[in-house]
């Protein structure tokens, strides 16, 4: 009962945040429950008559009309909630992951241990990331694992420095002193006490990730380098630039996806922005 | 650094899974013409070798030959590059202006709705992918009001001639208008946002206290003090984002098919030209790597406090 | 005569646990070319007041009420664009820590010139002859124009300040906690600055600080500050040596701490009351050893016990013996 009213006092004080957790919140229940919420089969060349109905206008039976292969774009998009889920949620992770470990590492070990990993970092910075995915996808296969890959390879330098500034002003507090001196391990330290408290840092980064990795994958899917099989965002519009939408003016079917994409990147912006003052009240006082 | 990177590129592209020459020759060729083609590419000697003759084509600028067109890459990536690099400054200045005005005035003039709206505003820019964006701007300004062409830097039947050409063509910059405008729209939001907060960040400093006691004018204090220190992250994020929208620039190239490094890139990764497609890479990450650079020596010069020494 | 001259002064925050009053009911006289002290003990409001009397306060703060009286006219009815017209030109201010107070991507030489050309009138070369002119004044090498602010030590940094806190020659300086940052031997060379300066030029100044031992030595006069009040105030010698209220008796006595390095100056216990809702009746009353029980019930006002000597406490009649008594460390223990 007490978090409760505690997330709604926070919600209240915090309207940016609120928007964004909400937006998350219809987007996944779109992924969750796509097949109850679309009207069609996504993959379903729809006809009318006789004809399969190409590029039909909005209208009653298809609030957001048809694709050039006869696909209802509503269901399509509401599909696509679950790659973008799928594809934003994985790498966020291994973002995160990669780049809370390797800070947790830079930070409290120091030494050689920081040298190495803060100039990997900078290589990994150094690496231009759509064309590095390109060039990826191209000598591998193409799809969702090379954009998971690129950005959990690409992106954790930004999590792991700010995490590692972290761990190098909580080392110095009392209680870590505490835990070297009744003896712990070091790596008990790091896990057991340190870990907890850069986490809400850690997951502050991962929202933001997600959105990164949408994007990445919308890229890599408008270049040709996508899953060709799925129904993500990304593809719908390659589909539409591909075969002429723009000069179609087929507005219906172009927009839908670029805007669901603005929308969950969005919120993961405000969310981010929005929980600072949540984790971390003395920033907000100074 | 550069030299992690040209290695990294090296290792990518020849200890991917597979068999790196199948991906990049015609299934076509014969055994012989594989076999002589390697040789010529010098992809047959043992791999530390061609490690060195890699090392020392880059240090003397050889990209190598490209697979597809019958020219060296070089000449490839240098006809491409100035197309990269025109684009790419136009919308960071105009984008950078503009955000840095923006956002100075979103910091002077605070309001509840005008907060409201223009920061979700620009954050939704940032939060859309750039080919959407110009997907819209095509669709928008080409098609269906017909004021711009659709694609392109010159009108069919046209040729690109030289730099010098290029800038003075009026044609050139009409072709240039709409990625540049895209581009921009893509990029502004973060010097907006940026110079906001670092000014509302300023405006609690100190000497702007002292400025106020002083009684200067809000003008004065704003522009003369606020502004020059809120300008400093400014500027680096500016040099860091000259290095990543070359790289970044692919898809807007491939959306308005305007001729630049980006899309060389992806056309040499479509059709298989290895030797363009490493060349192109590099050439992205180069410039990168170097603006990088650029950026924390300009943070560096601009701030005095770390410019000029500590007190004698 | 009095240069500048506060009356019932009322200045409050607004901040999310409610209205502090910083300052709740002040009265103050500065004589023109006279240096007067405001101490007291942090929060008590001296600093809210150095603020207000410049018409600087932060964003939350504002003024509730009373008069401030300078130069015949009442700072808080004007407009402000006549309020700034008077900054600087009339009144300055020297800051506690001017490494943050000066514009650290300006040379010292453009902050100068910005003061003296576009807030003075002065031509750029007449106003770079004055720069020097100040620069000395405050022994400091005018080459030293051409450095940026954290080129200097604390104590050099402190010495620019005045120089500008000087620049359009003001009639009155107030100075908030303009040595609290530096050592104790600069501390004293900034000190015989301000005084020498105050007295070449026939300044009036207004002193903030907490420590005793400056008042002491710098000022002419000086108030003592508790908790949003006044509560003594008169020439130096007389406030530190006769003192009438017990909060001011406590301030001058000074017992070392064995346990401590350094002398504790504050030997009386507890903390002021808040300014959230401040208790009628006496503020001190909570850690005063003589209070009795109307100084719980009702303020005293702040009224002359001595010629020119005024103090808020209901047994000032009793000064002496009371002072008798607060020279014995046990008066304070708890």
């Amino acid at each position: 009962m007490r978090t409760a009213n505690a997330v709604v006092r926070f919600m209240r004080g915090e309207p940016f945040a609120a928007v964004g957790a909400a937006i998350y919140a219809v987007i996944v229940i779109m992924a969750l429950f796509a097949p109850q919420l679309a009207p069609y089969d996504p993959r379903e060349m729809l006809r009318q008559g006789r004809r399969i109905a190409r590029y039909l206008p909005i209208s009653s039976e298809h609030w957001l009309g048809t694709t050039a292969g006869g696909h209802d774009v509503l269901s399509q998009l509401i599909y696509g909630a679950r790659a973008a889920l799928e594809v934003g949620l994985t790498a966020a992770i291994a973002v995160v992951a990669i780049g809370t470990l390797l800070g947790l590492l830079a930070g409290y070990l120091g030494g050689w241990v920081d040298k190495l990993i803060t100039r990997i970092a900078d290589i990994a910075l150094g690496l231009p990331f759509l064309p590095f995915m390109l060039v990826l996808a191209a000598l591998t296969t193409p799809g969702t694992r090379v954009v998971i890959v690129t950005v959990a390879l690409l992106l954790w330098p930004n999590t792991a420095r700010v995490i590692r500034s972290q761990v190098l002003s909580l080392r110095e507090r009392a209680w870590v002193e505490a835990a070297r001196v009744t003896g712990c391990s070091t790596a008990r330290i790091m896990f057991v006490h340190v870990l907890p408290q850069v986490l809400p840092l850690a997951a502050l980064y991962g929202s933001v990730a997600i959105g990164w990795a949408i994007l990445a994958e919308a890229a890599a899917s408008f270049l040709g380098f996508g899953d060709p099989e799925s129904i993500s965002w990304g593809v719908m519009l390659q589909d539409a630039y591909a075969n002429q939408a723009l000069g179609r003016g087929a507005w219906n079917w172009f927009t839908p996806p670029g805007l669901a994409i603005v929308l969950m990147v969005l919120s993961g912006f405000l969310v981010s922005r929005g929980s600072e003052k949540l984790l971390f009240p003395k920033l907000a006082e100074q | 650094m550069l030299w992690a990177v040209a290695t990294l590129t090296f290792l990518l592209f020849r200890l991917m899974p597979g068999d790196p020459t199948l991906n990049f020759l015609s299934p076509t060729f014969t055994d012989e013409t594989r076999t002589a083609l390697l040789k010529s590419f010098g992809l047959d000697k043992p791999l530390w070798q061609q490690y060195l003759i890699y090392l020392g084509q880059l240090l003397r600028g050889d990209f190598g030959r490209s697979f597809l067109q019958q020219a060296p890459v070089a000449d490839v990536l240098l006809a491409a590059l100035p197309n990269t690099v025109i684009l790419t400054l136009v919308s960071l200045c105009i984008a950078y202006a503009f955000g840095i005005i923006a956002g100075a005035f979103l910091a002077f003039r605070r309001g509840a709705l005008v907060e409201a709206t223009a920061i979700p505003a620009a954050l939704a820019t940032r939060a859309a992918p750039e080919f959407w964006l110009g997907m819209l701007v095509l669709a928008l300004f080409a098609f269906q009001l017909g004021w711009f062409p659709t694609g392109g830097a010159v009108s069919p039947g046209g040729s690109l001639g030289s730099l010098g050409t290029r800038l003075t063509s009026a044609d050139f910059w009409w072709h240039l208008c709409l990625p540049a405008l895209t581009l921009t729209l893509f990029l502004q939001g973060l010097p907006l946002l940026l110079m906001r907060a670092t000014m509302l960040e300023v405006m609690n400093d100190e000497f702007i206290v002292m400025a106020r006691m002083k009684g200067l004018s809000r003008w004065s204090i704003v522009m003369r003090h606020a502004a020059r220190n809120a300008l400093l992250p400014v500027v680096t994020a500016f040099a860091l984002g000259l290095g990543a929208s070359i790289g970044g620039n692919v898809v807007i190239e491939t959306v308005f098919a305007w001729p630049g490094i980006g899309r060389v890139l992806v056309q040499a990764v479509q059709g298989a030209d290895y030797p363009v497609a490493q060349g192109a890479f590099i050439m992205i990450a180069f410039v990168l790597v170097i603006m990088n650079t650029v950026a924390d020596l300009a943070y560096a010069w601009l701030d005095p406090r770390v410019s000029v020494g500590a007190h004698r | 005569m009095t240069l500048l001259s506060v009356r019932d002064l009322h200045v409050r925050y607004t901040t999310s646990d409610g209205t502090v009053r910083a300052v709740d009911g002040v009265d103050l006289d500065i004589p023109a070319g006279s240096i007067v002290g405001l101490v007291g003990e942090s929060g008590c409001g001296k600093s809210t007041l150095a603020r207000a009397l410049m018409g600087v306060l932060p964003g939350t703060g504002h003024i509730a009420g009373g008069t401030i009286t300078f130069e015949g006219r009442d700072l808080i009815t004007l407009a402000e664009r006549e309020r700034r017209a008077l900054r600087w030109r009339r009144m300055s201010f020297v800051p506690q820590t001017a490494l943050n107070a000066l514009d650290p991507v300006q040379r010292l030489r453009a902050q100068m010139l910005e003061v003296l050309c576009e807030r003075g009138g002065l031509s750029r070369s007449v106003a770079l002859a004055r720069a020097e002119q100040l620069m000395h004044l405050v022994g400091l090498d005018p080459a030293r124009l051409s450095d940026y602010p954290h080129q200097f030590s604390g104590g050099m940094r402190q010495r620019a300040s005045i120089a500008l806190a000087l620049a359009l020659e003001p009639s009155l300086v107030i100075a908030d906690e303009p040595v609290t940052a530096l050592d104790v031997i600069v501390q004293r060379q900034v000190l015989d600055v301000l005084r020498e300066l105050q007295s070449r030029l026939n300044l009036a100044m207004i002193l903030v600080t907490h420590d005793m031992a400056v008042i002491a030595y710098t000022c002419d006069r000086a108030a003592v500050m508790y908790a949003g009040k006044v509560v003594e105030s008169g020439p130096v010698r007389a406030v530190l040596e006769a003192p009438f209220h017990p909060y001011t008796m406590g301030l001058t006595h000074a017992f070392p701490d064995m346990r401590a390095d350094e002398v504790i100056l504050l030997p009386i216990e507890g903390a002021p009351p808040s300014l959230l809702a401040p208790p009628g009746g006496c503020r001190f009353a909570e850690r005063c050893p003589f209070a009795e029980a109307r100084c719980h019930d009702m303020a005293p006002p702040l009224i002359e016990v001595a010629p020119d000597h005024l103090a808020a406490c209901w047994r000032s009649d009793a000064a002496e013996e009371l002072r008798a008594q607060a020279a014995r460390p046990q008066t304070w223990a708890r």
